[in-house]
């Protein structure tokens, strides 16, 4: 990781830390994903991630990026294979266990889907105050006031989630999955809309967020973010994955 | 704080819809409100024409007339408590013939003419009128003294029955104007939830429980509610009065019809409250966003 990158914002990581590292967080098997009159998108998908890994998941324009990622934020269902987040088969887990999962999780889609009618705060607040974890309100403004100053967004704070460029949107998307102080990120492009310094922002708080435990889940199509911050990666390819530990080439 | 804001969002997103859909439960209420005055009203009327009743008791030609008005006051006690309404009186040949003197001028001078003999063909009796027990006739033909005695006490029954047709009639229409308030709201909680599924669908996704869920639609519905029901008590709080004092000027029989008060405003108010939370708690339920095949 380039020095500069922790050197300049160390103190711009306002989440607790997370407990132990040692069970698999996520566990895909045979996972195959395909839509309705296409073809697969996914072919026997086969994944394991332990608590505080990062692992970017890279490949080309329609390789399957997203539809691994929202199968792993709950958001879709794999058409056949299983996908489990802590140890629960999402498919059969009862929905009470579901609820308590993606109450763990902080996900950054790649539609963004900030609220239009609520403020940037109110935006982050929400998502926060649903985290089941009864955070203290003096505690959670002043997380959501520093998640914001860390992200250039304090001056917007009070500005409705549609008058937002898509840039500072998706800084807000980011600000409201890691406020929830969430132990599995899973970020789709989180970086796609942002300039170069805002993008190493949002790096920094999601090596941050590894750092204190973390797992992190980044899918992203900038080489450079990939070859200048060294993680295990993903490789998306003809529906199928090569999961590299060191450099990652696509 | 923020399920509060989200509830608001439909006011931001379709106001028309929402205003217009109050003002639609105001109306449906104002009807609703203007049903049950009557359904109510008409209770304490329907037991006036039942009960009020007029006795015409014939003396036994034996009594003398020293006896009368003993005889008065044994009615009076075989009435119980309804003695202290009742008019009771004894009406003699002389009193009888003054009475009918002018409705019937020709039948009171053909009793005149009869001089002496007319206080043996006209009959002395008692005249008991007031609300009456319904067995009140039988009491008064045991008193010893009487003769014979009768009652006027089923000539409203066709009113009565009428009355009492528009009560029930009134109750199907409370409860299917009820069943359209309802209806009418949950279509537009639903059409509410889909409104902002989006918001809804993130609530889902970070992990709310299905009453949390719920929460902005009990809260969106319970405002056009509130909102409807405070146009109707406001309807009735101003204009309550003027509308029953021209119901009642319908007919001597409806003056027992009490004048919408405010506790009747305040029932709409309650009434649509309720409504609106029942609606949304029901209705508000948003798409799943749950994995595609556990939905």
């Amino acid at each position: 990781m380039p020095d500069a990158l922790l050197s300049v914002r160390n103190r711009c990581y306002p989440i607790p830390s997370t407990g132990e590292m040692t069970n698999p967080m996520i566990t895909l098997k045979g996972v195959s994903k395909w839509y309705h009159g296409q073809s697969r998108v996914l072919d026997q998908v086969n994944l394991e991630l332990k608590r505080g890994d990062f692992l970017y998941v890279v490949g080309g324009s329609g390789a399957g990026k997203s539809s691994l990622l929202r199968m792993i934020a709950t958001e879709e269902a794999p058409s056949s294979g299983s996908v489990s987040l802590f140890g629960y088969d999402l498919l059969t887990v009862p929905t009470p266990t579901l609820r308590t999962i993606r109450r763990s999780l902080g996900y950054v889609p790649q539609n963004i889907r900030l609220i239009p009618d609520l403020s940037v705060f109110d935006n982050v607040a929400l998502s926060l105050s649903l985290t089941g974890r009864g955070v203290v309100l003096k505690e959670a403004r002043a997380r959501i006031g520093e998640l914001l100053d860390c992200l250039g967004l304090s001056a917007k704070r009070d500005k409705l989630g549609r008058t937002l460029s898509g840039g500072e949107a998706q800084r807000v998307a980011v600000a409201r999955a890691l406020a929830r102080a969430p132990e599995l990120i899973i970020a789709d492009e989180p970086t796609g809309a942002q300039d170069k310094e805002y993008t190493w922002s949002l790096m920094d708080l999601f090596l941050k967020a590894n750092l204190t435990g973390r797992t992190v889940v980044v899918a992203t199509h900038d080489r450079e973010i990939v070859r200048r911050v060294r993680k295990r990666c993903a490789v998306l390819k003809g529906g199928h994955i090569v999961v590299e530990d060191g450099l990652c080439i696509y | 704080m923020y399920l509060l804001k989200l509830a608001m969002r439909p006011w931001h997103l379709a106001p028309f819809s929402q205003l217009f859909s109050a003002l639609a439960v105001g109306v449906l209420l104002l009807s609703v409100g203007f049903v049950y005055w009557m359904e109510r009203g008409l209770g304490p009327v329907i037991h006036r024409l039942q009960s009020e009743q007029v006795v015409t008791a014939y003396l036994n030609p034996q009594v003398e007339k020293k006896d009368e008005s003993r005889l008065l006051d044994t009615i009076r006690t075989s009435l119980g408590a309804h003695a202290e309404t009742a008019e009771v009186r004894l009406v003699t040949a002389t009193e009888f013939a003054a009475e009918i003197k002018s409705n019937s001028p020709e039948l009171a001078n053909e009793l005149d003419d009869l001089g002496a003999e007319r206080d043996s063909v006209i009959p002395r009796y008692i005249s008991i009128s007031g609300l009456l027990a319904a067995d009140a006739v039988d009491h008064v033909k045991s008193v010893t003294g009487i003769e014979s005695a009768e009652s006027s006490k089923d000539r409203y029954h066709h009113i009565v029955g009428a009355f009492t047709a528009i009560k029930k009639v009134s109750r199907f229409l409370i409860g299917g104007l009820i069943l359209a308030l309802i209806t009418g709201l949950i279509h537009l909680s639903r059409m509410n939830s889909h409104l902002h599924k989006d918001a809804l669908l993130l609530l889902r996704f970070w992990g709310a429980s299905d009453w949390m869920l719920r929460v902005p639609g009990i809260l969106s519905g319970l405002w056009v509610g509130l909102a409807g029901g405070a146009f109707a008590a406001m309807v009735f709080a101003f204009g309550g009065a003027w509308l029953g004092n021209h119901v009642r000027t319908l007919s001597p029989m409806l003056r027992d019809m009490r004048l919408p008060g405010i506790e009747l405003c305040t029932t709409l108010l309650i009434c649509g409250a309720i409504l609106g939370i029942m609606a949304g708690a029901f209705g508000g339920l948003p798409s799943a966003a749950t994995l595609e095949e556990r939905a």
